[in-house]
């Protein structure tokens, strides 16, 4: 297989955050094609059912559209399937969240089953939505 | 009048890619566009890369570009409508094997033909993509998975 040094000098731009959006654009485009093609339903039918011009959808279906979780959601509904699937947290439940602009905060964690003892979970108010789930000693 | 011959880049499984290069130039008029922006705008060279691995692994599909050109041709413009990027690079979409680069530049008006020099990367490619359409005419054996390498035109 022929390469070429300079694109494979530029590849090593491609941060993960680029590949991710590439990636998942080109995903869902997929999704949807293989939802009509196991369906049986043509471009004409869903553009119908979604009330949108069959132009729009030929755009969406060519993967240059960039989808609201809006319009994700309609076509999950008219479609009948999901388009994305979101992976949910397994760690028990905060009771707390403090609103202080501090860096890292100790929070209690609720654990009815008691599966983690004396739990705390250290939640980085600059980093939101990352925590890191630690033993309390 | 110029020269420009066709080159190949990089081979893999599913697809070919091509740039084209003029006469007396070193280097290919993609690698020109690469060299020229990769340190000042890494981040939109780094999208239009992740584009073409993903045209390499799924063939040189629609789905890929945004449309450039005329109907008639096969010219188009990457990256498409979901990445955001303030460069525009112009192609060849060949066939679903083959794909030629070109050069671009930076987004500066709302289309590429308020833009002399982007217009001007289109209008080569358009006369390429021409040119090659031409050479199957007169090549009766010449199909679309023919290896396109060192074809030479004269473009205007």
């Amino acid at each position: 297989m022929k390469k070429n040094s300079l694109m494979e000098e530029c590849r090593k731009l491609i941060t993960p955050e680029i590949q991710r959006s590439v990636d998942l654009s080109v995903d869902i485009a997929d999704r949807i094609m293989d939802i009509l093609a196991e369906k049986g339903m043509t471009q004409r039918e869903f553009a119908k059912a979604m009330n949108k011009k069959e132009s729009e959808i030929s755009k969406w279906l060519q993967g240059t559209h960039n989808f609201t979780t809006a319009t994700i959601a309609k076509i999950e509904m008219v479609l009948n399937k999901n388009i994305l699937s979101i992976t949910k947290s397994s760690l028990p439940k905060v009771d707390y969240v403090s609103t202080k602009p501090t860096a890292l905060v100790l929070l209690k964690v609720v654990d009815s089953q008691k599966k983690y003892p004396d739990s705390f979970v250290y939640y980085d108010s600059k980093i939101k939505n990352k925590y890191s789930y630690e033993k309390y000693n | 009048m110029k020269k420009v011959s066709i080159v190949l880049l990089e081979e893999y499984e599913k697809v070919l890619i091509y740039s084209i290069k003029f006469e007396h130039n070193e280097h290919t008029e993609f690698e020109n566009f690469l060299s020229k922006y990769k340190d000042i705008y890494s981040k939109d060279i780094g999208i239009i890369m992740a584009r073409i691995d993903k045209i390499i692994q799924d063939g040189v599909f629609d789905r890929h570009f945004r449309y450039a050109g005329k109907y008639k041709d096969k010219v188009f413009e990457l990256p498409n409508n979901i990445e955001t990027s303030k460069l525009r690079l112009y192609c060849i979409a060949y066939s679903p094997s083959i794909i030629i680069l070109g050069n671009g530049g930076l987004k500066k008006s709302r289309t590429y033909n308020d833009d002399s020099e982007l217009n001007g990367y289109v209008e080569i490619l358009q006369e390429v993509d021409k040119k090659i359409g031409l050479e199957k005419k007169k090549n009766n054996s010449f199909k679309d998975d023919d290896i396109l390498e060192d074809l030479t035109f004269t473009l205007k």
